[in-house]
């Protein structure tokens, strides 16, 4: 199902909002069901059953962790831990969502919409290109640790992180300057004004889905 | 027409920096492209083709803040590039470069495609009338709704060339477009250039490989330190003959024939037969990049049997997409799953074994030097190798002098050398290595050849995926062409319009 960049921004926002702000306790494990709820459905209507799971299983022990474990002693510092990752898993899920369903020129027309200016939108786009670029050079340089028995810093304790940082980092320089050569040779240009194909507009499970978000921070605020 | 003036051009950083030569780039250069030509710039690297190039798309800019100083000028079809807008700009020059992977602007091919009508702001009519035409062109209609992350790279390049054309500039610019293409894409890009030529075009062309150019182009103009050597039509470069050729550092042309010289494996020692047995490899193509979407698995690779003794060089050779950067990352236990065995000397070795046992080169230097020295590169690769031996195995790679430099700061040719270096410091029987010339001037490649020799000469077993017509035939003793399987290539019988990949 195509919907809207903006309805899809929209939902991201509440997301974030109730995933991070929320507690597990009383109004705030509701909303936080009904949350990951939206988040289980977008990632199962693609076809994602075990990133749909996963969203549920994460808030499940969310609330599971915090109705069961008693706050002494060790069980603090689990607790803490599936708290954390109970808040951030549904929105990393949704984040995914968002980048793999959303053409980087859809997005800009979306933006466009809302009228924000080029030199705004522009950014954007460049980061939905650049960070899976970043991801491919990130792993080949896992690979490349890995077979070279490095991967836990070859007995320099620590070193790891240098040796992925600077290549990384390195990369990341050489892929930005290309990609700007490749948007400047075809004409991007933040002064003028841009058409675009992709067809975006608000249809029905559009107004659903940011009217769902909506209710859900509407929920939050009655519930607490 | 394309007209260079008198062009110099010196870059105010040290050359590693911007990955040209010290001191002008460019001197004193001056060359026409008219309509319906196509000039091809050759010579060692660094010798200012790309720099040519550069200043022709606009990307440099002939004075500015930053950018160097530059004497003379440049036209193109009567604008100066260095102070035309981006947009206007765009329509006049069309630019191709090297590396597949960063030239995509969008992630998927329809919306690269599109993309340069809607920077310059055109109704979205008039792009989709265009956009019917260069994909009927470019053959394309079978890739319209792909992610271009499961396009191989050159249908990557083919797209590329599609986009540049969508928006119909008068003159192209195209910086080693074959480096990452394997022969038959290179010989469909020629079709590509030759109708572009008889569309009109003025094409500039910057490279390596020049054999596969010899029926599209109309001159080649060869540059050392920024000059004007030579200027070739392709029968006298042909004419030229091997030895010359060689001495003006350019790739044979025509290309050696790789099967015709036998090579006789170097030393043994160590261990003698390895054997991958009825490979498999399956991955998951889905739509999308971040994971999310149905995806569905797909054999990408397949080897029934092939075998590398201790002390040859083989070649695996194939198009692109037939899974030879998948095989060797599979052979050096990087990759997990697949079916299949590796067998050693009569014995089975498992993912963790081959993850140890193999030493693997990847097809990107960049990604896999680590240390802060050169020297600290090789010692890495063995704990406890002593400085001595390491200095020795820099000895046998000609990097010994550059011991104390930062493996970043070295020239493309000799990263690639030091990570040849440290995979034989590994001490490991089996060396795979993925592409390890593309890009590479002559020099550089027989540099790597050498190399590669070196390794067999140790007892290795050296397994070497690559396109490289010119390294095969200096270097590998047997090749092994993989072919796709079956399904992994379901569009590219598809994309047969002219000129297609």
């Amino acid at each position: 199902m195509r919907l809207d960049p903006r309805a899809k921004l929209i939902l991201f926002a509440a997301v974030n909002i109730v995933g991070l702000g929320a507690p597990f306790s009383g109004g705030g494990g509701i909303v936080r069901m009904v949350e990951t709820g939206l988040v289980a459905a977008l990632l199962a209507l693609e076809g994602s059953w075990t990133m749909s799971a996963s969203a549920l299983a994460a808030t499940g022990a969310g609330l599971a962790a915090h109705t069961w474990l008693s706050p002494s002693g060790v069980a603090v510092l689990a607790a803490g831990a599936v708290n954390l990752f109970a808040r951030f898993w549904p929105v990393v899920l949704l984040g995914c969502y968002v980048l793999s369903t959303t053409t980087v020129s859809e997005f800009l027309a979306a933006l466009r919409r809302w009228r924000l200016p080029t030199a705004l939108t522009i950014p954007f786009a460049v980061v939905m290109r650049f960070l899976p670029t970043l991801a491919q050079e990130s792993r080949a340089i896992g690979d490349a640790m890995r077979s070279r028995g490095l991967r836990l810093g070859g007995g320099r304790p620590g070193a790891w992180l240098e040796y992925r940082l600077v290549p990384l980092t390195m990369r990341a320089v050489a892929i930005g300057d290309e990609l700007t050569a490749a948007a400047l040779t075809r004409g991007l240009d933040r002064h003028a004004e841009r058409t675009s194909l992709a067809r975006v507009g608000f249809r029905p499970p559009d107004w659903a889905l940011a009217g769902a978000a909506a209710a859900t921070l509407a929920l939050w605020w009655t519930l607490l | 027409m394309i007209t260079l003036h008198n062009l110099t051009h010196t870059y105010p950083l040290p050359a590693d920096a911007c990955g040209g030569a010290p001191g002008a780039a460019l001197d004193g250069v001056s060359l026409t492209v008219a309509p319906g030509e196509v000039v091809v710039l050759c010579g060692p690297s660094g010798c200012g083709k790309t720099t040519a190039t550069r200043l022709v798309n606009g990307l440099l800019t002939a004075s500015g803040v930053g950018d160097g100083d530059s004497e003379g000028w440049v036209r193109v079809f009567g604008f100066d590039p260095g102070v035309t807008p981006t947009a206007q700009l765009a329509q006049r020059v069309g630019s191709v470069f090297q590396d597949p992977r960063t030239q995509f602007f969008t992630t998927d091919v329809l919306s690269e495609l599109a993309f340069g009508g809607e920077n310059l702001g055109w109704a979205p009519a008039r792009i989709r009338a265009r956009l019917d035409e260069v994909s009927a062109r470019w053959g394309l209609d079978g890739l319209l709704g792909r992610s271009v992350f499961a396009l191989s790279g050159g249908q990557k390049q083919r797209v590329i060339c599609a986009a540049v054309d969508l928006m119909d500039p008068p003159a192209l610019v195209l910086d080693e477009p074959s480096a990452n293409l394997d022969a038959e894409a290179s010989a469909r890009l020629a079709q590509a250039v030759a109708d572009w030529k008889a569309r009109g075009k003025a094409v500039l062309i910057a490279e390596h490989r020049l054999a596969y150019l010899i029926d599209a182009a109309d001159r080649f103009i060869r540059l050392e330190a920024g000059r004007i050597t030579h200027h070739l039509t392709p029968t006298q470069l042909t004419a030229l003959g091997p030895a010359t050729q060689a001495a003006l550092s350019l790739r044979p042309i025509p290309p050696p024939n790789a099967a015709a010289a036998p090579k006789t494996p170097g030393g043994g020692g160590g261990m003698g037969l390895v054997e991958m047995r009825e490979v498999g490899y399956w991955r998951r193509v889905g739509p999308a990049s971040a994971g999310v979407g149905r995806g569905r698995h797909r054999q990408v690779v397949r080897i029934d049997h092939l075998t590398v003794r201790a002390g040859e060089i083989v070649a695996l050779t194939g198009p692109n997409g037939a899974g030879k950067t998948t095989a060797l990352r599979w052979l050096a236990g990087v990759a997990r799953g697949g079916r299949g065995e590796l067998v050693v000397d009569g014995v089975r070795w498992g993912r963790r074994r081959r993850l140890g046992g193999v030493a693997l080169v990847g097809q990107d230097v960049n990604v896999q030097l680590f240390a802060n020295s050169v020297l600290g590169e090789v010692r890495l690769a063995r704990r406890g190798l002593s400085a001595d031996d390491a200095a020795a195995i820099l000895d046998r790679f000609d990097l010994r002098h550059l011991a104390a430099r930062h493996p970043l700061t070295l020239s493309a040719g000799e990263r690639q050398r030091l990570a040849i270096a440290a995979a034989l410091a590994a001490g490991r029987p089996l060396i795979a290595l993925d592409e390890p010339t593309s890009g590479l001037d002559l020099a550089h490649m027989r540099q790597a050849a050498a190399a590669l020799q070196e390794l067999a000469a140790q007892g290795r077993a050296v397994l070497v995926a690559t396109h490289d017509q010119d390294l095969i035939a200096a270097c590998a003793t047997k090749t092994h062409p993989l072919t796709p399987p079956p399904m992994a290539t379901p569009t590219a019988q598809n994309a047969s319009g002219p000129p297609g990949f």
